[in-house]
């Protein structure tokens, strides 16, 4: 792989990663605001 | 329905003649600045002078609705041309901000999040304010000094003493009596933040940049909250922005009028929260270092010596020059304040600098708190304190906390701007103001963690934050193939995200706004002392002195009341009495006739206020009400007593 191309994918890994950890954290807060969990 | 249609156009008449009055001054000195940017700068100078205003007004004891229907009347009258002149200005204004014919799907597409935020907010800014600070103080204080028709010293609040420039312009609502005004201003002047920040990054980037970045920072959930309710730190950010503003175009343009600017806005921002006093240092430092840097550039050209001593000497008077116009607008504030309790900055340094009303027990108190808000004070934390912020904002405020936008690409910003393969910086200037923000909001970040980490104090960096992340996002839209397909649906789900976190926070505001729950159960359903203050508003007369002892939020009782909440007033002075007995006849010297007790606070988690705030004083209480009054009535749980 070229390293242009490694760099991109790393960056993408790193929001996909940062978007997926906050979703996962804050949602369940959320829900637990609303009484659904 | 007439009171909110008349509450917004006062709200516009107030705003438009700030701009007129903020335009003639600013016209004396003749910035060279866009029409769209005086537009903006006249009306933000214009609401702050009229803070001054107003509290000269107040100090001369003239809060008269006689004396404001003559003020803006003969106002109106010499600047007729100007207040027509701001909705047209306006309107041009706003134009701007739409998307032009070749704009991108995507930017289209946050213009519209951002414009349903907007809409959202003015329709939220109709329904009656239920923020705790907001009932506490803000509105409270405003309330009291129409009603005493000036400024007069309110002893049962220690926040009444701190410096009020925008929140003192709560008053002319409750001069008018139309008590939504201030609501209404708030978030029409709010927006004035958003608008500010556009125009801000399309004179140095582009409308694209622009226009995502004022998205991000107005969609951003805990802020989206706040922008139509009557506290005072986004107009604080606001003042303070502007002063960011100015001080970039005083190193693009190098005209030191601009110096003016920046320190009368810096002023502003002081004396609208006083804790951004703290950036005043950074700014001297910022004047100092590139005055060093414009130093190396006259050596480079070979100046003479003597223009080199000129030029030190010049850093010296601009950083008096800065020093002198930031304390214009502080100055009268401290000055009152010292009058009154004898400690400019009360209730701070009581330590050092004493101050009545206030006791070492309760400078104890909140110094504990403060250390051990957020996440502590450790090294670990500090640093931990990004994370935090992003996944556990309860820890420092509401639950909606601020996305993890920064989180995401602050780190991509360090890694374009060291390895970046095309250049990340068209122009030396672009590099300069990145520079200028990045040491801004790390300066702020530290003095924020260390004295008040609150997230609503963070605010002032958040402009300068959003904008260094949006910087790598357009990088990569511009050298990556693979992430310009991919990262646009990563922050359209965050503005979605942003966009839901929203309504839930409002959603309660939402029912009250399409008439679902009726205005009286929802603040009821915030603030328990409703009925009760309802109940002695209607059958209590005006010659009563009601002693309101363990309630803060007293915004809504119209009636003649002292507070003993022991947290924020040091005037009765818990740990000093010993029963029951000296409490009753400390109430009987000041008068008072009723005393009103949330019945259930004896129940409550005592931990929160330890130190202070515990079981004694609620006995206290319990004795008081029962050997020395008589109840009259109880309304959901605060009872009303008589003293005999």
């Amino acid at each position: 792989m070229k390293k242009d191309t490694l760099i991109d994918v790393s960056i993408i890994f790193w929001i996909i990663f940062i978007t997926l950890l906050y979703f996962f954290y804050r949602i369940t807060d959320i829900l637990t605001l609303l009484g659904l969990i | 329905m007439l009171d909110l249609i008349l509450s917004i156009m006062l709200a516009l008449f107030f705003l438009s003649l700030s701009f007129a009055l903020g335009r003639k001054i600013l016209s004396l000195f003749s910035f060279p600045l866009s029409f769209h940017e005086h537009i903006l700068f006249s009306t933000v100078f214009g609401v702050s002078f009229f803070g001054l205003i107003f509290f000269f007004i107040g100090v001369f004891q003239l809060y008269y609705l006689w004396f404001f229907i003559l003020l803006f009347l003969l106002l109106s009258f010499l600047f007729c041309k100007d207040i027509l002149s701001f909705f047209s200005g306006m309107y041009s204004l706003i134009k701007t901000l739409f998307p032009y014919r070749y704009t991108s799907f995507f930017i289209r597409l946050s213009f519209l999040i951002l414009s349903l935020f907007v809409l959202a907010n003015f329709f939220f800014s109709l329904t009656p304010e239920i923020q705790w600070d907001s009932l506490v103080y803000h509105l409270t204080q405003a309330k009291l000094y129409a009603s005493h028709h000036g400024i007069v010293e309110l002893p049962y609040d220690y926040h009444t003493y701190m410096p009020k420039q925008f929140d003192i312009l709560y008053v002319l609502g409750e001069v008018f009596a139309l008590h939504q005004t201030a609501k209404i201003f708030t978030f029409f002047f709010n927006l004035f933040l958003m608008l500010g920040i556009f125009f801000f990054v399309r004179r140095y980037w582009n409308y694209d940049v622009a226009l995502l970045t004022s998205t991000l920072f107005y969609t951003i959930p805990t802020l989206a909250l706040y922008q139509s309710t009557t506290y005072n730190d986004i107009p604080a950010t606001l003042f303070l922005f502007y002063s960011c503003y100015s001080f970039v175009l005083l190193l693009q343009t190098l005209n030191k009028k601009f110096l003016l600017l920046t320190g009368v806005f810096l002023g502003a921002a002081a004396a609208t929260k006083i804790l951004l006093l703290s950036l005043l240092p950074f700014f001297i430092l910022a004047l100092f270092f590139f005055s060093l840097q414009q130093k190396i550039s006259l050596q480079n050209k070979k100046y003479s010596s003597f223009s080199l001593i000129l030029s030190k000497a010049c850093f010296f008077l601009d950083a008096l020059q800065l020093f002198l116009l930031v304390f214009l607008f502080l100055s009268p504030w401290m000055i009152l304040t010292d009058t009154q309790v004898d400690n400019p900055v009360y209730p701070f340094f009581y330590s050092v600098l004493d101050g009545g009303h206030w006791s070492a027990s309760l400078e104890e108190y909140w110094s504990t708190l403060r250390a051990d808000y957020g996440s502590g004070r450790s090294v670990s934390s500090f640093f931990l304190s990004p994370w935090y912020i992003t996944m556990e904002p309860m820890r420092y405020g509401p639950v909606y906390g601020i996305t993890p936008l920064f989180f995401m690409f602050l780190p991509l910003f360090f890694f374009f701007m060291l390895f970046s393969r095309s250049s990340f910086f068209s122009s030396p200037l672009q590099k300069k103001i990145c520079f200028f923000f990045l040491f801004f909001s790390l300066f702020f970040f530290v003095v924020w963690f260390f004295l008040a980490s609150d997230i609503r104090y963070l605010f002032p960096i958040l402009p300068a934050l959003t904008l260094l992340s949006v910087l790598p996002f357009f990088h990569l839209l511009q050298s990556s193939s693979l992430g310009r397909r991919v990262i646009p649906s990563f922050l359209l789900l965050l503005l979605f995200t942003n966009l839901f976190f929203f309504f839930v926070a409002h959603r309660n505001t939402v029912q009250v706004l399409f008439s679902i729950q009726d205005k009286e159960s929802y603040i009821h359903s915030y603030v328990q002392n409703y009925p009760m203050a309802q109940w002695i508003n209607a059958h209590l007369s005006d010659d009563v002195l009601l002693f309101i002892a363990n309630d803060d939020r007293v915004y809504f009782y119209d009636k003649p009341y002292i507070q003993g909440y022991p947290i924020i007033q040091g005037v009765i002075d818990y740990p000093s009495l010993q029963s029951a007995f000296s409490l009753y006849s400390l109430l009987l010297e000041k008068g008072v006739t009723h005393v009103v007790l949330v019945k259930h606070h004896a129940t409550d988690d005592y931990t929160s206020f330890e130190g202070y705030y515990n079981e004694q004083i609620t006995n206290l209480w319990l004795a008081l009400v029962t050997e020395y009054g008589t109840l009259i009535t109880v309304q959901d749980d605060v009872a009303l007593y008589t003293l005999n």
